[in-house]
């Protein structure tokens, strides 16, 4: 690892894919996004023709000469469209790495605004997702 | 017992973290519900989520967690969660710790107790909550500073209120001094303390003495963890889930290597050949002074005066109970000069000192050395993990 990588975290990895609407793709739907570890940073981005979208990665340099902290970071996902909003993603990003989100593999999420909130938790993440993508789920066990 | 298990208690401490993040209330229970087989829920629940875009949690939100009512097999019971944050750095490599009083009067750390007094109003708010749904049975819970905190929510909540009160702790510093570990451990009940710690983990190790852990003279659960330096690495919650998983409290318990008996601490001591700071030696010195102040004190309630303002005074006052130690009897005396001597040793000292050197100045500088040394110890433990690249 190269000097200048030390305390870089990732606070959301790339994540592309499309948005739609009882099946459709939905173009020019505004996406924004934030992150919040220890300050808010927030972007945005617009769905084209074929409803598809990307966001880059988000890192944070941490030089933070203090006792070990657990990761935690805050990642919120709104569209508006049509005048109304809808949270797509409300997840908490427990490790550093980038692509925890997808267990490594890239994050490509479909996302369908007309449906019901689900739970995942991946890696220790938990996220609340109207979007659906390629990964295994942990297998929760609390011991509850 | 009706207490949770280690994996229960781990799991919550665990997500108390992501729980703190979610900004609705129907996130909040959504991830309740699914991580939790829907045993849990917030206090009256119903009524806020009609509340949409207002203030939420109002009464179950404190600055450092939540408070939970139990479901179902639960019910009649209430947890207290706690998190860490980076608030506990700032106290633990703070040299100048000073202790004030807690519920039971007794002396704590300054920095966890002003913390958890910024939570007394939400926490007797939410204590009405117990009242009106009949709890019984309370579990405090938390990792790192979340540990300090739930231990001083115990010890409140017992002083204040009759309830079957339990604590988890999960890489907890220490709370408070003799005082307080003691009295907490009584009140508490030892079978209801379960405080469980890696080898290796700093954040256990600090503050160094006289702060004591809880609960006293009794079963603490020690996870076997690589090395012997103390490292940043094995805080992490994640991997304390992984090391209480598939456990419980009694094959936990079976861990703990052997409690150094009386005749070993005096052993230790009279050995003079040179030996550093590691996990060992603290663990060592520390068990070593605090035997040899009771000796000093002779079982009195030693160090329960007031105004420890900061380390200086904290550490004159020791050094008083010290000087007081060497004038009394012949064999208490040679404690002493035993105890200061491996301290000097600890410190690479090499003078030879006669009792009637050893004043009460001497032995506040040597105190304070040591706690400058621990703690520059303890620093570079935590910069080491910087330059590893782990993110902190």
């Amino acid at each position: 690892m190269a000097l200048t990588d030390v305390g870089k975290v990732c606070l959301f990895s790339k994540m592309t894919g499309v948005i739609k609407l009882n099946g459709k793709p939905v173009a020019n739907a505004k996406l924004i996004r934030s992150v919040n570890k220890s300050g808010k940073k927030v972007d945005e981005t617009i769905t084209n023709e074929k409803g598809e979208f990307e966001f880059p990665a988000i890192f944070e340099r941490t030089i933070t000469k203090f006792l070990p902290q657990e990761f935690v970071v805050k990642q919120e996902i709104f569209v508006q469209y049509n005048h109304k909003e809808y949270k797509i993603w409300a997840g908490v990003k427990r490790g550093p790495e980038e692509n925890t989100e997808a267990r490594g593999k890239d994050l490509v999420v479909d996302c369908e605004l007309n449906s019901e909130k689900k739970f995942i938790e991946v890696d220790g993440s938990p996220i609340i997702s109207l979007c659906t993508w390629n990964v295994e789920p942990d297998v929760i066990d609390t011991g509850f | 017992m009706n207490n949770f298990t280690p994996l229960q208690a781990a799991s919550l401490s665990d997500d108390v973290y992501a729980l703190t993040q979610f900004s609705s209330i129907d996130e909040a229970l959504l991830f309740l519900k699914k991580k939790y087989n829907d045993q849990f829920t917030f206090e009256e629940d119903k009524l806020l989520k009609a509340k949409t875009g207002g203030p939420w949690f109002i009464k179950c939100r404190t600055a450092f967690g939540f408070t939970l009512l139990g479901k179902g097999k639960f019910q009649g019971h209430a947890v207290f969660l706690f998190r860490g944050t980076q608030y506990l750095a700032d106290w633990l490599t703070n040299l100048n710790v000073g202790v004030s009083r807690c519920a039971s009067s007794q002396p704590v750390h300054d920095g966890f107790n002003l913390a958890f007094k910024t939570m007394l109003p939400k926490l007797s708010e939410f204590m009405n909550v117990i009242i009106k749904n009949k709890i019984t049975h309370i579990h405090c819970v938390g990792h790192s500073l979340g540990g300090a905190l739930a231990t001083l929510c115990a010890d409140w909540i017992k002083s204040n209120y009759d309830r079957s009160t339990f604590t988890y702790t999960y890489g907890s510093p220490r709370v408070g001094l003799i005082g307080f570990s003691s009295r907490f451990t009584s009140s508490i009940g030892a079978d209801r303390i379960f405080r469980a710690y890696h080898k290796t983990d700093i954040v256990p190790c600090i503050p160094i003495w006289p702060f004591l852990h809880v609960p006293f003279q009794a079963q603490d659960y020690y996870l076997p963890s690589p090395g012997v330096i103390p490292m940043a690495e094995y805080h992490s919650i994640k991997l304390y889930i992984e090391s209480v998983r598939s456990q419980n409290w009694e094959s936990l318990a079976a861990l703990r290597p052997e409690q150094k008996t009386q005749s070993g601490l005096i052993q230790w001591l009279s050995i003079q050949s040179p030996i550093g700071i590691t996990i060992t030696t603290l663990e060592w010195l520390n068990r070593a002074l605090i035997y040899v102040l009771e000796k000093c004190a002779n079982g009195a309630a030693w160090i329960i005066s007031e105004g420890f303002t900061n380390s200086f005074t904290l550490m004159d006052q020791l050094a008083y109970i010290l000087t007081k130690g060497i004038n009394l009897a012949e064999n208490t005396s040679n404690l002493v000069l035993q105890l200061i001597k491996k301290i000097m040793t600890m410190l690479g000292m090499k003078k030879v000192v006669k009792a009637e050197e050893v004043t009460r100045e001497f032995i506040r500088n040597i105190l304070l050395r040591l706690q400058a040394r621990v703690n520059e110890f303890t620093k570079s433990v935590l910069n080491k993990t910087l330059v590893e690249g782990r993110a902190v």
